[in-house]
């Protein structure tokens, strides 16, 4: 099976946010979807195998759908790969948390409620 | 506009350059300007040490290089390449026209590493046959499927 590529063009006034769209892209077309950007409006899709008109339609959707490009939500994907020192210093908050809330009955906070609030948290500021 | 004279070449009286001469004198000089694109060969492509680069045909939407004398230059844009096995630090490029760096080299490199978007370096060594690109920092390049796309540009000494 060859690779094969989809050009798009989309008429949106507004950036799309590029992480929403692959994960879109993935998840409704296929795992190994990838993709350059051309220029502003312009992007090269591919996959191994070809392009049936269906894909070629969800992609177009998926596309011109996507939540516009924002500092929240880079800030959101950024949370999803931290380096190590942000990881570190969020970690120890919480263990020092953890033992505070041990002292109180409370159960622990675990790494992806953590992630999960950090996420929310982005979104409102 | 007519093509009747250069510096340091004065035609005989009442005679001009012939154009197609002119042309075919730069040409055997490889100093046209034109640009020359590589055949597209997988083989071109590589990682170092056990990391993997898959660039696919329609991944090399310019690979062209522009000779002359001992020095040639390189321009690249690979879109939606591969990178697999274990992950280390330099993608490479054969060098155009089977030649040999004859010293370092240094050029810009943009690239996107798996989706996130960095400036790097690209580079030869002397002997070298390959164009060898880092990221920013020299740190490895990430696994990805579809999702690594570098451009660049460099001017490389020769050894011949």
């Amino acid at each position: 099976m060859a690779a094969d590529y989809l050009i798009l063009s989309t008429t949106r006034s507004t950036p799309a946010d590029l992480a929403s769209a692959l994960t879109q892209w993935r998840a409704q077309i296929a795992a190994d979807v990838g993709y350059v950007q051309l220029d502003a409006k312009t992007f090269n899709l591919k996959k191994e195998g070809s392009w049936t008109d269906t894909q070629k339609a969800t992609a177009q959707t998926v596309l011109d759908t996507a939540p516009t490009a924002s500092p929240q939500l880079d800030a959101q994907h950024t949370l999803d790969d931290l380096p190590i020192w942000a990881k570190a210093l969020a970690l120890v908050i919480m263990d020092e948390l953890n033992i505070l809330r041990g002292q109180h009955a409370l159960a622990p906070r675990t790494q992806a409620q953590l992630i999960t609030a950090m996420k929310n948290k982005a979104a409102t500021l | 506009m007519a093509l009747t004279t250069f510096p340091g070449y004065t035609p005989a009286a009442g005679k001009g350059i012939r154009f197609d001469h002119l042309t075919a004198l730069l040409a055997g000089l490889n100093a046209t300007g034109a640009w020359t694109q590589v055949t597209y060969a997988g083989g071109n492509f590589t990682g170092n040490g056990s990391m993997t680069w898959t660039v696919d045909s329609g991944d090399q939407l310019r690979f062209a290089y522009r000779r002359f004398e001992k020095t040639i230059a390189v321009l690249f844009a690979l879109g939606t390449t591969t990178v697999g096995g274990t992950p280390s630090t330099d993608l490479r490029i054969t060098i155009p026209l089977g030649l040999t760096s004859a010293d370092r080299s240094q050029g810009w490199l943009y690239y996107i590493d798996n989706g996130t978007h960095g400036a790097g370096l690209a580079t030869t060594v002397a002997s070298g046959t390959q164009i060898l690109l880092a990221k920013s920092g020299f740190g490895n390049w990430a696994a990805s499927t579809n999702l690594t796309s570098v451009y660049g540009y460099i001017e490389i000494e020769t050894t011949n």
